[in-house]
């Protein structure tokens, strides 16, 4: 390893910052194309009076620096009162709290019930189907079946919001266990053949080399499972009457959408920040934790 | 030694993991309960926060549940919630919902029952343009008639059968499906649109008509009202199940429930801009101008209270539970079996006692300017 790493030109450090400005000024290109877009978009049905697929005007495509001034903007007219972004990140914060806590259930859930069923064969025979077929049924029927069966075992202090990372979690273990399954299993042969030779435990083949071979596969899943969750969380806040999360806003805004249409948009441009932080955090992880992650998986 | 730092890597991201759940379920630790002597109840709404409301909620700011010895814990509502099931459920007490839809639930089985009798009259609207001259329930004749559905189509349905139509079957008429906001209606895909007097008729109002800049007015409209043309049906009551509500002392914890829940509906008639205030503490994206026309408009449908608050009126009843069962094909027609006005009688008395006024037989309602935008 030590002589490939020599043979590796060395870059200037000129050449890391000219790379890192291509990269920065890449995402501006596509960040300012998509503005373009939108109200390029805007401005031609506007022009032309089109009306497919719908009618556009301020109401069903605010301006985007409208949205953004929205939220900067007090949430309750009249100068009193906070800005509405503070309203929203409040609740993305009580929306990430569900998310989080059902990401990490969901997650070390998946992992577990991954490592059993790589082992038995038999398990995963029967179980497997089952576990697939869990996912297909919606989540919007399994949310409120959850709601009413948790919520009264629940003690105060997990009261409903409890319930919501159960709904976060169901959608969040199911990556995490195919892809362990598929990753413990993908351990190189003559390396398995090696530990067997010194006799080592199922234990120890496990921790040892099934699951640093698995590492790539499980954050590939990680990283799907970590924007599940922030839906899940969504998803699960409508059924179990929480005012303080995302969901409330949503429903709020959408009501009320012929007059504040910024309000949901607005709201909308949160709940992607949040879904993004979370992805974001399982990169940095993943960054941290596997220096080799094969670019050709998932 | 490879191995070992993947080791060591796993086992600290999963770590981190349980770190963050250890983390956030310590920040929830629970609320102290220093007034043990309340008796705990949960009251479920019909929908999320909103002036619809603004009679409980200004009951417990104002500290009137707290003076009953009550402890309410309000939900708030939203599409995924049914009131009735939440209470035949047990995660509340009492709820609040539309008549037709406590009765729909009966004849599914749940056993649930109307203890008050809160709007007396009807909020619910069909709207059309004026320039359509659509002025009646008879012009909507082979036009696109607007509704939520879903249990809300009622008392639409009653008007247009009474003029000949046959709604249910789309038969000289269409019924369009109406999403919550009012744009079908704005953007004329539709000739006609239903609108509470509390919501969607200010969103309308609360529009600038793109053509000419201004705020579309009232009299740009026609407004047929449900409660005008004798189909409006009875709308939100109290109700809480068979079983709860025989038990002597929960009949007592009711009974206070409602007087106080009746002194906030009271307070809220003449402290219109404090109720407006409440409402708007507990939903700060909610926005002024259209929670004070919502809180004005609701107050009509509550005041002047003829039988006073929470009474059940046995005609008003008897037009809902036919019409109910007519278009929900209930199983049978509800009878008196579905409420009882004992416990709203006690509450009355209560409340007359001290003094309070039931009846609201000299409101008047306010003069609520329209907003731009709803601010």
């Amino acid at each position: 390893m030590a002589t490939m790493a020599a043979e590796l030109p060395v870059e200037p450090r000129t050449e890391v910052i000219r790379r890192a400005a291509a990269r920065v000024g890449t995402s501006i290109l596509v960040l300012a194309a998509l503005w373009g877009l939108w109200e390029g978009y805007r401005w031609l049905w506007i022009q032309e009076g089109w009306t497919w697929p719908f009618i556009v005007n301020d109401t069903t495509m605010p301006h985007l620096h409208d949205i953004f001034a929205a939220l900067w903007a007090k949430a309750s007219p009249g100068g009193v009162g906070p800005r509405l972004i503070t309203v929203l990140v409040k609740g993305a914060l009580f929306t990430a709290k569900e998310a989080a806590a059902g990401f990490a259930i969901g997650a070390l859930g998946g992992f577990a019930l991954g490592v059993l069923l790589a082992h038995f064969r038999l398990l995963q025979r029967g179980l497997l189907p089952w576990i697939v077929a869990s996912q297909t049924v919606p989540i919007l029927v399994v949310a409120p079946m959850v709601v009413v069966w948790a919520n009264p075992k629940l003690p105060d202090s997990l009261k409903d919001w409890g319930a919501v990372a159960l709904i976060a979690a169901f959608l969040t273990f199911f990556p995490v266990t195919v892809n362990t399954i598929r990753g413990l299993q993908s351990a190189d042969r003559r390396a398995l053949e090696l530990m067997r030779s010194y006799a080592a435990g199922d234990w120890r083949i496990l921790w040892k080399l099934r699951f640093p071979a698995a590492l790539p596969y499980i954050f590939a899943a990680l990283k799907i499972s970590a924007t599940a969750s922030v839906v899940g969380a969504l998803i699960g806040e409508l059924p179990s009457s929480i005012p303080n999360g995302l969901g409330a806003q949503i429903i709020n805004f959408s009501q009320y959408y012929t007059t504040q249409p910024r309000g949901l948009w607005a709201t909308n441009v949160i709940a992607a920040a949040l879904g993004i932080s979370f992805f974001l955090i399982v990169l940095i992880a993943e960054k941290l934790v596997v220096r080799r992650a094969p670019e050709n998986l998932v | 030694m490879k191995h070992g730092r993947y080791w060591i890597g796993g086992v600290a991201a999963f770590a981190t993991a349980i770190g963050i759940w250890a983390a956030v379920g310590t920040a929830a630790t629970p609320t102290k309960h220093s007034e043990q002597k309340l008796t705990k109840i949960t009251f479920q709404l019909k929908w999320v926060t909103q002036a619809q409301f603004a009679g409980y909620y200004a009951a417990a700011a104002k500290g009137f549940y707290k003076k009953a010895g009550l402890d309410v814990k309000i939900r708030v509502g939203g599409p995924d919630i049914s009131p009735e099931q939440v209470v035949a459920g047990g995660q509340a007490q009492m709820g609040l919902d539309w008549l037709p839809s406590l009765m729909s639930a009966r004849d599914q089985g749940l056993k649930l029952i109307n203890i008050a009798q809160v709007f007396t009259r009807s909020g619910m609207t069909e709207i059309s343009w004026k320039d359509s001259g659509i002025n009646t329930i008879a012009k909507m004749r082979g036009k696109k008639v607007g509704n939520w559905l879903l249990g809300n189509e009622f008392e639409l349905f009653a008007a247009l059968a009474r003029a000949g139509m046959d709604p249910v079957h789309n038969k000289g008429v269409t019924i369009v499906k109406q999403p919550f906001d009012m744009n079908l209606f704005l953007n004329r895909q539709i000739d006609a649109a239903s609108a509470m007097t509390y919501n969607e008729l200010a969103q309308v109002l609360e529009t600038k008509n793109p053509k000419t800049g201004n705020l579309y007015k009232l009299s740009q409209l026609n407004v047929i009202k449900m409660s005008k043309i004798g189909t409006g049906m009875l709308e939100d009551g109290v109700f809480t199940t068979e079983s709860w509500i025989k038990d002597k002392k929960n009949q007592e914890t009711a009974k206070k429930f409602l007087a106080a829940s009746f002194k906030g509906w009271i307070y809220c008639r003449t402290h219109l801009k404090d109720c407006v205030k409440i409402v708007l503490s507990h939903g700060p994206t909610l926005l002024k101008g259209h929670q004070t026309w919502q809180m004005n408009e609701i107050n009509a449908l509550i005041w002047p209270s003829p039988k006073g608050i929470g009474l059940m009126n046995a005609k008003d009843y008897a037009f809902t539970a036919k019409t109910t069962a007519k278009y929900n094909k209930l199983k049978k027609v509800p009878g008196h079996e579905a409420y009882r006005t004992d416990i709203a009688k006690a509450a009355q008395a209560l409340m007359k006692k001290q003094h309070l006024d039931i009846y609201g037989k000299t409101w008047k309602k306010a003069n609520v300017k329209v907003t731009p935008g709803g601010k």
